[in-house]
C-alpha cells in the first residue's frame, strides 16, 4: 500500500502547450468554502480570520499566491531542548512538540505541509535507525528551506544528508569489495523514478555511483571519502561513462530521465495535496510545468491549485486528515500551545508517530487512520482538551458566546466557525443541532460550550481535510 | 538488603523513604500497567468486551474472544484479596466478649455478642454481617493465628515476602506467578487478571502474564453522566445516515458510529461507575470475568489502608463493611454453575499489637486469614493465640507459617506442586472439602485461514509481540494491530517488518549481534542476543558486550595468539575490510602494553560503533535477530552471510527475510 505505482508513464510529445487550463472562474472573487478548502490543504486548520483574509482577495490567483508567500516563515532554529542532557524519548517529545506548535502557529504553513511531505512520504528517515536529534533536525530544516525551493536542489542534498545517510546505509557504501544498494535502490524506486522505469543493472551502476559518499568517523557529517568511491566506468540508463552519485540525480531529474521522474512525483505530490488520483492528461501537463520552471517546487505547487481539479467535487472529499493535521487544526481552534495540549500523548498512538515514518516507504493516507482504537483516541484528546479548557484558572476559556440556553443554532453556528467548518453538511448540522437541541435549557446546557467542540472535532466534515 | 527483587522495580523501591505508607510500598511492588499513565487497558479487557457481546462489530475482536480458550469443569479459580497495610485480625474475628480483650483494647474495643461463630468463643466484627451467615452455611475457613514465624514488622518486607512466598531470599516472582507458570497457555495473558489496575508481586511469574483491567475506559465507554452519554450518542448518530461527503465521509462517519458501540461494550464489563466501595466494584468485576468463562484462573485484588495506627474503629468498620459487601457482591453477580469452583482467600502483611495504643493499632504479627468457597471445609483452622501470653513485644503468637496457607491453596485447591513452587516444604491444612469434577472435552475453536499458522488475528498479533518484544500486547496494542492487519491495510510480511523494527531485539538487540558477528564472524546464541538487547536497553554500554565477545572462543581462535601491532591490524583489517590508518595505530600502540582484553574489548566496542561498523554489519545482525525471534536459533554462519549479502545489495527487503521465514516449514512446526 505505501507504493502506489504511477498509473501511466506515457510521454508529452515535445511542443504540447501544458499549461494549467485557466477557466473564468479563476477571475471571480472566492467563496469562503473554497478559501477554508485552500488553507486546509496548503496548511492545517482553517480560522476564521485567515478565510476571511483570502476571501477578502479578488481572484483565485490571488489566494493562491497569498498562501504560498513564504516571506514570514519563521527561520530555522534548533529546538532549545536538543544539546541539553535528557534522555532520548525526552529528547523526541521535545523535538515533537516544537515542530508541531510551528505547524500551529506559523503565518506560513505551507513549509511545515511539505515538510512533512517531504519528512513522512517522501524522502522519510527514521529516528529507529539513527537518534541523533541534531541530524534529525537539521534534515526537517532541510526540508523547510526547500519548501518551495528547486527540487533537484533539494534531492541533491538529501542524498548527503546526515540522517539520510545513517538510515539507507549509504554512510558506509565503500567501493570496491563493499557495496551496500540501500541507497542505489531507494533513490530510484521511492525518490526519484518509481518501479519500471530502471533495471537491476541501473541499481547496480548507481549504487557504484555513490560509493564514497560516507560519513564522517564521528557519523554527524557528510564525508567524501575518495579511496573508496568507484571511479570506473558504470553503464547507467544505457550511458557509459565514469558516473559520480549527484551526476545521476542530475541525470534523472534534468536529463534523459526528466519525463518519467517529474511524472513520478507530480503524481505523488497531487496525491498529497489534492488526495484523488491524478487522470495522466492532469500529470502530463502539470510535470510540463514543473520541467519547464526547472523544478521549482513554487510552480508546481502553484499549478496544483490553480488546477480546477482542486477545486472540484471529488477533491473537496478526498483527504482523512492525518493524526498530525488533526491535532494541530483542533489545537489551532482552541488556541492551545503544544506545551499545554501533549501532542506525543496523541499523535503517536493514532499512528503517527513523528520522526518515526514506520519504513521508507512512509506513512500511509486516508484509510490508514481509520481505526477504532485511532479513533477512541481522537476522541479522548479533544474531550481532553476541552477538560482543559473550561478550567476557569487556565488561559484557554473559549467561545463565551455560548450558554447553557442557548439556541442549536447559535451552537452549530459557532462551533462550526470555530473549526474552519464553513459549509457543514446538511446531516452534519442536524446531528449537531439536534444534540444542541436536547441539552439546550436542560441541566446539560453547560456542556454545549464544550462539548459541542467534541462533537464537531468528531464530525466527517472536520475530519476530512 | 539480602532480597533479589525485579529489576523494574528497583528505581521505586530506591525512591522509597524512611517510612514509606502501605500504598507506596504496595506501589512499589506492582508493576504499572502501562507507564504512560494513560489507555491503561490491556487486551482481555477487549476480548471479554467482545466475549459479552452477543452483536459483534468489528471483526478483529470477535477473533480475540475466538483466541481464548475457556475453562474445564474442572479448573479451579482463585481469587486472592490482599488486605494491605496490616489488618486488625483480632478485631476481624476475635473473642470480643473476653476480659483478657477487654484489658488490651480500650480506644478500639468492638462490642461483644453481635455475630457469633458458635465456635471456640470467637464472633466476626459487627461490620460483617453478610460473612457471618456465610460462616453459617459452613462456606468460610477462618484460618487461626496465621503469620511470618520471623514476625517482621515492616511493611516493607514483611509485604515483599508474603507477596514473594517462597522459602528462600528471592523476591523476583510472586507464588502466584510461579504457579501460573505451571499452567498452559498462562503466557497469552489469559489465565491471570488484577482488577486493582495495576499487577501486584504475588502474581508475576517468569513467563506467565497477568492481564488488568483499570479503570480507565475508552472514549464513549464512560456513560454514567447524562451529558456524556448525549455527546456520543450524537457521534454515534454521524454514522446513521449517508453524509453526502463521498466514500471516506461515509467512512469516518462509520468509524465514529463503530468506536461508540464498541465502547459500550466496555461498560458491561469494566464498570468502573457501579456502585459500591473499592473492593466491591473489583469483586463485581472479577465474578464477571469468571462469568464469561475466557480460562482465568487466578484473580487478583486489593484493599488498602488497613494500617491504622490512629482513628481505628470508624476506619476499620469501613474497610470490613466493604470486604463483607465485596464477597456478597461477587457471589449475587457469579453464575452459579461457577460456585463450587471457586475460592476466595484474604491475606495481609500482618496484623496489630494486641494492646491499642489508645487511638488505633501499632504494627504486630499473626492474623486470622479467611478462605471463602462452596468447597471449603467451613469453620476454624489453626489456634488462636493466646491474649495471655503475648511475646515480650506485647504481640501475638504465631502458629501458622502463611506458607502452610499457601501450600494447601496450591496443593489442595489449584492442584499444583507446592513444595516446588514454595521452594519447601510447609504441613498442609485441611481447608477443602473436595476439588470439583474432573473437565470435559472443550468447543472447537474458530480458525481464519489467513493467519495461518495461527487460527485468527489476535493470535497471530500476541506470538509476534511474544517473539519480537518478548511482552504480551497491551489491549490497545492489540487492537491497533489487529485492525490494520485484520482489514489489510498492513499485509503479514509489513506487519512483521513493523514488529521486528520497533521492538528492542532491533533498537538494541542488533548492536550485540553485530558486535559478536564483528569480532567472531559469525552470528550469536538467541539468549545472548535476548540477554544483549535487554543490556543495553537498561544502559550497558557497548564495552559489556564487546567483553564477552572477546572472552568467546571464536574470538580466542581468531586473535588469541596476537599481540600489540599484530592483534590491531589484523583486528581492523578484519572488520573494517582496510588496514588501520596510521593515527589508528598511534592511538591503540601503546594501549595494548598492557591487559590485551580490556582494550581489546574497547577497541571492538569502538569499532562497532563506527558509522562502517554499524552499517556494514547492519544485515547479518538484522538476520541473527530475526532468526532468534522467529525461529529461536541462530541461522548458520553461511545463510547468515547470504540473507545479508542479498540485504545490502537492496535485492531483497527486510519483510521478506520476514515472511519467507514466517511461512517456512520450521516455523510452522513451532505451532503444529
Amino acid at each position: 500500500m505505501f507504493r502506489r505505482l504511477l498509473r501511466s508513464q506515457e510521454h508529452c510529445p515535445p511542443g504540447t502547450d501544458l499549461r494549467p487550463q485557466t477557466t473564468g472562474s479563476l477571475l471571480m472573487a472566492i467563496s469562503r468554502s473554497d478559501a477554508a478548502h485552500l488553507l486546509r490543504r496548503s496548511g492545517f486548520g482553517a480560522r476564521p480570520a485567515d478565510i476571511a483574509r483570502l476571501a477578502a482577495l479578488p481572484n483565485w490567483e490571488a489566494a493562491v499566491d497569498a498562501v504560498l508567500d513564504t516571506s514570514r516563515a519563521p527561520a530555522a532554529t534548533m529546538p532549545p531542548a536538543v544539546g541539553q542532557t535528557m534522555e532520548m524519548w525526552e529528547l523526541r517529545i521535545e523535538l515533537i512538540k516544537f515542530w508541531i506548535e510551528r505547524m500551529r502557529t506559523t503565518p506560513c504553513p505551507i513549509v511545515e505541509k511539505m515538510a512533512l511531505f517531504f519528512h513522512g512520504h517522501h524522502f522519510p528517515c527514521s529516528w529507529s535507525k539513527c537518534d541523533e536529534a541534531t541530524l534529525a533536525w537539521n534534515q526537517i530544516e532541510l526540508f523547510r528551506s526547500f519548501a518551495l525551493g528547486d527540487y533537484h536542489q533539494l534531492t541533491q542534498r538529501v542524498a548527503v544528508d546526515p540522517w539520510m545517510l545513517w538510515y539507507l546505509d549509504n554512510g558506509a557504501n565503500k567501493a570496491p569489495s563493499r557495496i551496500n544498494e540501500n541507497f542505489g535502490r531507494e533513490l530510484l524506486e521511492l525518490f526519484t523514478l518509481g518501479r519500471n522505469n530502471y533495471t537491476e543493472a541501473d541499481v547496480v551502476a548507481m549504487s557504484r555511483a555513490w560509493t564514497g559518499h560516507n560519513l564522517s568517523a564521528d557519523g554527524l557529517r557528510y564525508q567524501f571519502d575518495a579511496a573508496a568511491h568507484d571511479n570506473g566506468q558504470k553503464t547507467l540508463f544505457g550511458i557509459t561513462k565514469n558516473w559520480d552519485g549527484p551526476a545521476t540525480i542530475t541525470e534523472i531529474l534534468k536529463g534523459s530521465k526528466a519525463v518519467p521522474a517529474s511524472l513520478f512525483f507530480v503524481a505523488k505530490l497531487w496525491r498529497y495535496l489534492v488526495g484523488t488520483e491524478p487522470s495522466a492528461t492532469t500529470t502530463q501537463s502539470l510535470a510540463a510545468t514543473f520541467r519547464a520552471s526547472g523544478l521549482s517546487l513554487r510552480s508546481l505547487v502553484r499549478a496544483i491549485f490553480l488546477h480546477p481539479d482542486f477545486r472540484g467535487a471529488a477533491a473537496r472529499t478526498a483527504v482523512v486528515r492525518s493524526p498530525v493535521d488533526w491535532f494541530v487544526s483542533v489545537t489551532q481552534a482552541l488556541d492551545v500551545p503544544a506545551t499545554a495540549s501533549q501532542p506525543q500523548w496523541w499523535i503517536v498512538p493514532m499512528g503517527q508517530d513523528l520522526f518515526r515514518p514506520p519504513n521508507v516507504g512512509g506513512w500511509g493516507s486516508n484509510e490508514a487512520w481509520l481505526s477504532a482504537s485511532g479513533w477512541w483516541r481522537r476522541g479522548e484528546c479533544i474531550r481532553w482538551l476541552c477538560y482543559q479548557m473550561v478550567d476557569p484558572s487556565l488561559p484557554y476559556n473559549r467561545f463565551p458566546e455560548i450558554q447553557p440556553d442557548s439556541s442549536p443554532k447559535l451552537v452549530a453556528d459557532v462551533t462550526f466557525e470555530a473549526f474552519g467548518i464553513v459549509s457543514p453538511s446538511p446531516a452534519t448540522r442536524k446531528v449537531v443541532e439536534d444534540w444542541a437541541r436536547s441539552v439546550s435549557g436542560t441541566w446539560h446546557g453547560s456542556s454545549m460550550r464544550y462539548f459541542g467542540m467534541v462533537l464537531v472535532a468528531m464530525s466527517p466534515d472536520f475530519n476530512l481535510g | 538488603m539480602s532480597e533479589q527483587f525485579p529489576p523494574q522495580f528497583l528505581a521505586a523501591i530506591d525512591r522509597l523513604g524512611d517510612d514509606p505508607e502501605y500504598e507506596e510500598i504496595h506501589a512499589a511492588l506492582s508493576a504499572p500497567v502501562d507507564q504512560r499513565g494513560f489507555g491503561r487497558r490491556t487486551f482481555l479487557q477487549g476480548a471479554l468486551a467482545a466475549g459479552s457481546a452477543t452483536a459483534l462489530t468489528l471483526g478483529p475482536l470477535a477473533k480475540a474472544a475466538a483466541a481464548v480458550e475457556p475453562l474445564e469443569s474442572g479448573d479451579t479459580i482463585l481469587v486472592v484479596i490482599q488486605l494491605g497495610g496490616g489488618n486488625d485480625g483480632l478485631n476481624m474475628v476475635g473473642p470480643f466478649g473476653d476480659p483478657a480483650y477487654s484489658t488490651l483494647r480500650r480506644a478500639t474495643s468492638v462490642a461483644a455478642g453481635s455475630h457469633p461463630l458458635g465456635v471456640g468463643g470467637l464472633s466476626f466484627h459487627p461490620a460483617l454481617p453478610k460473612l457471618a451467615a456465610r460462616f453459617q452455611q459452613g462456606k468460610v475457613a477462618v484460618v487461626q493465628g496465621v503469620g511470618d514465624p520471623d514476625k517482621d514488622h515492616s511493611h516493607f518486607s514483611a509485604m515483599a515476602k508474603w507477596m514473594a512466598g517462597t522459602a528462600g531470599d528471592s523476591r523476583t516472582t510472586g507464588w502466584l506467578g510461579r504457579y501460573l507458570d505451571t499452567i498452559p497457555d498462562s503466557d497469552q495473558g489469559f489465565r491471570a487478571v488484577s482488577v486493582d489496575g495495576s499487577i501486584p508481586l504475588h502474581l508475576l511469574g517468569n513467563r506467565s502474564q497477568v492481564s488488568a483491567l483499570a479503570e480507565e475506559l475508552p472514549f464513549g465507554a464512560e456513560r454514567d453522566k447524562g451529558t456524556e452519554v448525549a455527546l456520543y450518542e450524537a457521534i454515534r448518530n454521524y454514522g446513521s445516515q449517508p453524509t453526502g461527503l463521498g466514500r471516506l465521509g461515509d467512512a469516518i462517519a462509520s468509524m465514529d458510529r463503530e468506536c461508540i458501540d464498541l465502547a459500550r461494550e466496555f461498560v458491561r464489563l469494566g464498570d468502573p461507575s457501579s456502585d459500591g466501595d473499592d473492593l466491591t466494584r473489583q469483586l463485581r468485576t472479577a465474578a464477571k470475568v469468571v462469568n464469561l468463562n475466557i480460562g482465568v484462573r487466578v484473580i487478583g485484588a486489593t484493599l488498602a489502608s488497613f494500617d491504622t495506627h490512629r482513628t481505628q474503629a470508624w476506619m476499620h468498620n469501613h474497610l470490613l463493611s466493604d470486604l463483607d459487601e465485596a464477597i456478597d457482591v461477587f457471589y449475587s453477580t457469579l453464575d452459579a454453575q461457577w460456585a463450587d469452583q471457586v475460592v476466595i482467600m484474604t491475606f495481609s502483611e500482618f496484623g496489630r499489637r494486641a494492646g491499642d495504643n489508645g487511638s488505633g493499632t501499632d504494627h504486630g504479627t499473626s492474623a486470622p486469614l479467611l478462605v471463602v468457597g462452596d468447597r471449603v471445609r467451613g469453620g476454624l483452622h489453626g489456634r488462636y493465640p493466646s491474649l495471655t501470653a503475648l511475646d515480650e513485644r506485647g504481640d501475638l503468637e504465631v502458629h501458622v507459617d502463611f506458607r502452610s496457607v499457601y501450600a494447601s491453596v496450591l496443593q489442595r485447591w489449584l492442584g499444583a506442586d507446592a513444595t516446588q513452587i514454595l521452594g519447601g516444604t510447609y504441613p498442609q491444612l485441611d481447608l477443602f472439602k473436595s476439588k470439583p469434577p474432573e473437565p470435559s472435552q472443550g468447543p472447537p475453536t474458530k480458525k481464519d485461514p489467513r493467519f495461518l499458522p495461527f487460527d485468527d488475528v489476535a493470535k497471530f498479533v500476541i506470538q509476534q509481540f511474544h517473539d519480537f518484544r518478548g511482552v504480551h500486547p497491551k489491549e490497545s496494542d492489540l487492537l491497533a494491530w489487529g485492525n490494520v492487519v485484520y482489514w489489510g491495510f498492513w499485509s503479514i510480511p509489513v506487519a512483521l517488518e513493523q514488529m521486528y523494527v520497533g521492538s528492542d531485539l532491533y533498537r538494541f538487540g542488533v548492536d550485540g549481534a553485530r558486535t559478536f558477528w564483528m569480532g567472531t564472524g559469525g552470528p550469536p546464541e538467541v539468549d545472548d542476543i535476548w540477554r544483549w538487547t535487554k543490556m543495553r536497553a537498561t544502559g550497558s554500554s557497548m564495552e559489556d558486550i564487546a567483553a564477552e565477545v572477546v572472552s568467546s572462543d571464536a574470538w580466542r581462535d581468531r586473535y588469541g595468539r596476537l599481540y600489540g601491532t599484530n592483534l590491531i591490524n589484523k583486528v581492523h583489517t578484519d572488520l573494517m575490510g582496510a588496514p588501520p590508518s596510521a593515527q589508528f595505530l598511534a592511538y591503540w600502540q601503546p594501549k595494548f602494553a598492557h591487559e590485551n582484553d580490556v582494550n581489546a574489548a574497547t577497541m571492538l566496542a569502538q569499532l562497532s560503533m563506527t558509522p562502517y561498523g554499524r552499517l556494514a554489519y547492519h544485515h547479518r545482525a538484522c538476520v541473527a535477530t530475526v532468526f532468534a525471534a522467529m525461529l529461536r536459533r541462530p541461522p548458520e554462519a553461511e545463510q547468515n552471510r547470504q540473507w545479508a549479502t542479498l540485504l545490502d545489495r537492496g535485492a531483497v527487503k527486510l519483510e521478506f527475510l520476514l515472511s519467507t521465514l514466517y511461512e517456512s516449514a520450521e516455523y510452522r512446526s513451532r505451532f503444529a
